[in-house]
C-alpha cells in the first residue's frame, strides 16, 4: 500500500511538473506570436502609409486654394482652410463633364468590342481547327514583342490615311484588339477539359452555344478581370487620344487634366488639376471596390482553373 | 432502338513527324445491337472501343461504313443532331451549373417540334433524377458531390432527353471498388427499367461480364468475338480472348499433342482426340487446376478428391464415385457438363506460394513451360488441403482446358479426357 502511494505521489509530482512545463512553453509561444504579430502589423502599416500617401497628397492639394498652395514654399502636410473652389474651377475652366462623358463612351465601347473580339479569337485559337492556326497564333504572339510606341506611329499613319482623325471610330479602333488578353483567355479556354465540349455537343449545342453557355461562364473570373483591366486602361489612356484628337469635342479626361494644368495664371494650376484627378479617379476606385473579389479571383488563379 | 454498324472503319491520318502511316483504330467493324440490350465493348486500352463510341455519338466521322439507328442512316449526322445520350469517363458535368441545371441542359437545347415548356422540362428532369436517386441533390454544384453522385448526375443528364441509344465510356473507372459494384448494379437496373439500347465501354472484363447481355471483345480495332458473357468465357475463339477474360487470368503453357495425348513439359496430362500431332498453346483456367494430394495421385485413382464447387456438387461427385460411374468426358466446346469425378494428379508444378482470399485460396506455382512466370489455381477455402510440399500435383478439369494453334493462336477444337481411362 505504502509503496503504491509513494508511487502515486511521485507520479503526481511528475505530472505536475510536465503540466508546468507545458504552461511555460505555451506562455513563451504566445509571447513569440504577439511579438511577431506586432512586427507584421507595424510593417504593413508603414507600407500602407507609403502607398496611400500619394492619394492623400492628391486630395489634400485639391482642397488647398490656389493662392495658399503657391504661398507654401515647403508644402504643408495639412490645411486649415479647405476649399471646394478647385473643383468648381475644374468643371468650369474646361468642359470636364463633356470629357468625362467622352471617356465613358470610349471606355465602354472599346471594352465591349474588345471583349467580343477577344472571346471569339480565343475560342477560335483554343477550340477550332483551321489551316494556318498555329502560324497565325505565333504571329499574333510575336506582336507582343513590339513596343507600344512603335505601334502608335503606324496606327497614327493608318488612322490618318483612313481620315478617321478626331472621330470616336479612330479613337476606339486600335484599342479593340489586345494580343495579351487573347492569349490569356485562350490559355484559360484550353484548360476546360475537351470532354465538356464533347458532352455539350452530344447534348445538342452548336459551337457558339457551347461558347456562350459553357465556356464563358466557366471562365467568368478571367473575363471579368480582363474587362476591368481594359476599362482601366481605356480610362487612363493618354498618348493615343492626345495624338489622334485635335477637336475638343473628342477630348478625354486625360487631355482635360493637361488643359487644366496649363490653365493657371502663368503658372501651373496644380490644385485645380488635382481636383480634376480626384474626380476622375473616383469611378475607377468604385469599380475596383465593387469587383474587388472577382478581380482577385481572376488574378490569383489566372488560368489554373479548369 | 436497333443499332446497326456496317463495315465501319476509322483511320486516323498520320501526323507529320510523330507517326508514319495512318492508324487504323477500327477495322471493318460490323455489328447489330439488338433493341433494348446492354452491349459491353471490351478490350485493352487502345483497341478502338472508345472510337466506336465516338463514331456512334457522332464526335468522329467514320472513314468508311455506315451507321443506322433503326432504319435511319445517321452516318453523316453531327453529334448534336443524333439524339444520343452519353456518359463520359470523367462525367463531364458542367461545373458552373447546379445538378438541376446540368440535367436540364440537354432539354434546353431541343429545337423545333421537340421543344418543351419550362414545366415539362422540370418534370422530365425530376423524373430522371428520381430514377438515379439524386432528387435531393438538385441544388448542389458538381464540385459538392461525391464521385458516385456525380456519376448518377451524368447518367440522369444522358437519360433526360430519352435518347435513342445510351453510350457509356468507362463510367465506373473513377469509382472505388465498393461503389463500383453498387453502381454497376444500378446501371443494370436503370437500363432494364428504361429499356434503352445501351453500349457500355470498359477494359474491365469482370465489369463487362457482370452487366452485359452481349459482349464484344476487341483487339487493335478488330472484333475478336461476340457473344453472351458466359459463352465467351467457356468457349473463347482464340488465345487473346481466353487470356483477356477471367481473373486470375488463364494459365498458358507451351505444349504439344502427340499420339492422342496432350504433353506439357515432360508430362502427358490429358488424352486428346480430334486433333493431329502438333505444337499447341494449352490454356487452363485457374479453376481447372485442382491440387491433388500426393497419396491419392500415387494410387492413380481419382480418390475422394472433392471438386471445389460447393457442397452440393461435392456430394454429387462423391455419389458418382461411390456407385462407380465412369467420368463423363467433357466436350472441348465447353458446353459439356462438368465432370464430377475425382481427378488424377497428372500435372506437377513447383509450388511457390499460397494466397488466402477468404472465400477462395489462390495457389501460385511455377512451371517451366508456362508463358507467364507464375501460374495460378483457385480452389475453395473450405478445402483443407496440405499445401506445404515443394511439388504440387494438379488434376486438370477437361472442360477448363483449351488448345490453341501455336502460330495463329486460334482455338483448336479437340476433345480432352482424363488419362488412363481410355483402355
Amino acid at each position: 500500500m505504502e509503496i503504491s502511494e509513494e508511487k502515486e505521489q511521485h507520479y503526481m509530482e511528475q505530472h505536475k511538473n510536465t503540466g508546468d512545463e507545458f504552461k511555460k512553453i505555451e506562455r513563451s509561444d504566445r509571447l513569440r506570436r504577439k511579438v511577431l504579430k506586432t512586427f507584421t502589423y507595424a510593417g504593413l502599416t508603414f507600407w500602407a502609409l507609403v502607398v496611400l500617401f500619394p492619394f492623400y497628397w492628391m486630395v489634400l492639394t485639391s482642397v488647398k486654394s490656389y493662392s495658399s498652395y503657391n504661398s507654401e514654399y515647403i508644402p504643408k502636410l495639412f490645411t486649415l482652410s479647405p476649399t471646394l473652389q478647385n473643383y468648381k474651377e475644374a468643371f468650369t475652366a474646361v468642359p470636364l463633364a463633356g470629357y468625362f462623358l467622352n471617356t465613358v463612351i470610349f471606355a465602354v465601347v472599346t471594352t465591349m468590342l474588345m471583349l467580343i473580339v477577344t472571346v471569339l479569337a480565343a475560342f477560335a485559337f483554343a477550340r477550332l481547327n483551321f489551316p494556318g492556326k498555329h502560324l497565325a497564333f505565333t504571329l499574333l504572339l510575336s506582336l507582343m514583342m513590339i513596343p507600344n510606341e512603335l505601334v502608335v506611329i503606324t496606327n497614327y499613319v493608318t488612322i490618318t490615311n483612313l481620315g478617321l482623325r478626331s472621330t470616336f471610330t479612330g479613337l476606339i479602333l486600335p484599342s479593340v484588339s489586345s494580343v495579351f488578353y487573347i492569349y490569356l483567355l485562350k490559355e484559360n479556354f484550353e484548360q476546360v477539359p475537351d470532354q465538356l465540349y464533347y458532352a455539350a455537343k452530344v447534348d445538342g449545342t452548336s459551337d457558339l452555344k457551347y461558347l456562350r453557355k459553357v465556356l464563358v461562364p466557366i471562365c467568368r473570373p478571367t473575363i471579368v478581370t480582363i474587362t476591368i483591366l481594359k476599362a482601366i486602361e481605356c480610362w487612363n489612356s493618354y498618348v493615343w487620344p492626345r495624338l489622334i484628337t485635335d477637336d475638343e469635342k473628342y477630348f478625354l479626361v486625360s487631355n482635360g487634366i493637361q488643359e487644366i494644368r496649363e490653365n493657371g495664371f502663368g503658372r501651373e494650376n496644380i490644385p485645380a488639376m488635382m481636383a480634376a484627378v480626384v474626380v476622375i479617379s473616383v469611378p475607377l476606385i468604385v469599380l475596383f471596390l465593387l469587383f474587388r473579389k472577382v478581380i482577385m479571383e481572376g488574378v490569383s488563379r489566372g488560368g489554373t482553373k479548369g | 432502338m436497333k443499332v446497326v454498324l456496317k463495315n465501319l472503319t476509322k483511320k486516323f491520318p498520320s501526323r507529320r513527324g510523330k507517326r508514319r502511316g495512318e492508324v487504323t483504330a477500327v477495322d471493318n467493324f460490323s455489328f447489330e445491337i439488338p433493341d433494348g440490350k446492354l452491349v459491353g465493348l471490351l478490350g485493352p486500352s487502345g483497341c478502338g472501343k472508345s472510337t466506336i463510341l465516338n463514331l456512334l455519338c457522332g464526335l468522329e466521322r467514320p472513314t468508311s461504313g455506315r451507321i443506322f439507328f433503326g432504319e435511319d442512316d445517321v452516318t453523316d449526322l453531327p453529334a448534336e443532331k443524333r439524339g444520343v445520350g452519353m456518359v463520359f469517363q470523367n462525367y463531364a458535368l458542367y461545373p458552373h451549373l447546379t445538378v438541376l441545371q446540368n440535367i436540364l441542359f440537354p432539354l434546353e437545347n431541343l429545337k423545333g417540334a421537340e421543344k418543351l415548356s419550362r414545366a415539362e422540362m422540370r418534370s422530365r428532369a425530376n423524373e430522371a433524377a428520381r430514377l438515379v436517386q439524386i432528387d435531393e441533390l438538385m441544388d448542389r454544384k458538381p464540385g459538392e458531390l461525391s464521385g458516385g453522385q456525380q456519376q448518377r448526375v451524368a447518367i440522369a443528364r444522358a437519360l433526360v432527353k430519352m435518347p435513342r441509344i445510351l453510350l457509356m465510356d468507362e463510367p465506373l473507372s473513377n469509382l472505388d471498388a465498393r461503389l463500383r459494384l453498387q453502381t454497376r448494379e444500378e446501371i443494370r437496373r436503370i437500363q432494364r427499367e428504361t429499356k434503352i439500347t445501351t453500349v457500355f465501354v470498359t477494359h474491365d472484363q469482370e465489369e463487362a461480364m457482370s452487366i452485359s447481355d452481349v459482349i464484344v471483345v476487341m483487339k487493335e480495332g478488330v472484333v475478336q468475338q461476340i457473344g453472351k458473357p458466359q459463352q465467351i468465357y467457356d468457349d473463347p475463339v482464340n488465345l487473346f480472348v481466353a487470356k483477356f477474360l477471367g481473373t486470375p487470368p488463364i494459365n498458358v503453357f507451351r505444349g504439344s499433342v502427340k499420339d492422342g495425348r496432350l504433353w506439357i513439359g515432360g508430362e502427358d496430362i490429358l488424352g486428346v482426340s480430334g486433333v493431329s500431332d502438333r505444337e499447341v498453346y494449352v490454356g487452363i483456367r485457374p479453376e481447372g487446376l485442382v491440387p491433388v494430394p500426393e497419396t491419392q495421385s500415387d494410387k492413380g485413382s481419382g480418390g475422394t478428391f472433392p471438386i471445389p464447387d460447393g457442397p452440393k456438387r461435392r456430394s454429387a461427385g462423391k455419389e458418382e464415385e461411390r456407385i462407380g460411374l465412369p467420368p463423363r468426358p467433357a466436350q472441348g466446346s465447353g458446353t459439356g457438363t462438368i465432370p464430377m469425378s475425382g481427378l488424377q494428379g497428372t500435372f506437377s508444378c513447383r509450388l511457390s506460394g499460397v494466397e488466402v482470399m477468404g472465400r477462395e485460396i489462390s495457389v501460385a506455382a511455377v512451371h517451366e513451360a508456362s508463358e507467364s512466370p507464375m501460374i495460378r489455381a483457385v480452389i475453395s477455402a473450405e478445402q483443407k488441403e496440405d499445401l506445404t510440399s515443394d511439388v504440387i500435383r494438379f488434376g486438370v478439369r477437361t472442360d477448363k482446358v483449351f488448345l490453341f494453334d501455336r502460330e495463329t493462336e486460334r482455338r483448336i477444337t479437340a476433345v480432352c479426357r482424363p488419362l488412363g481411362r481410355r483402355e
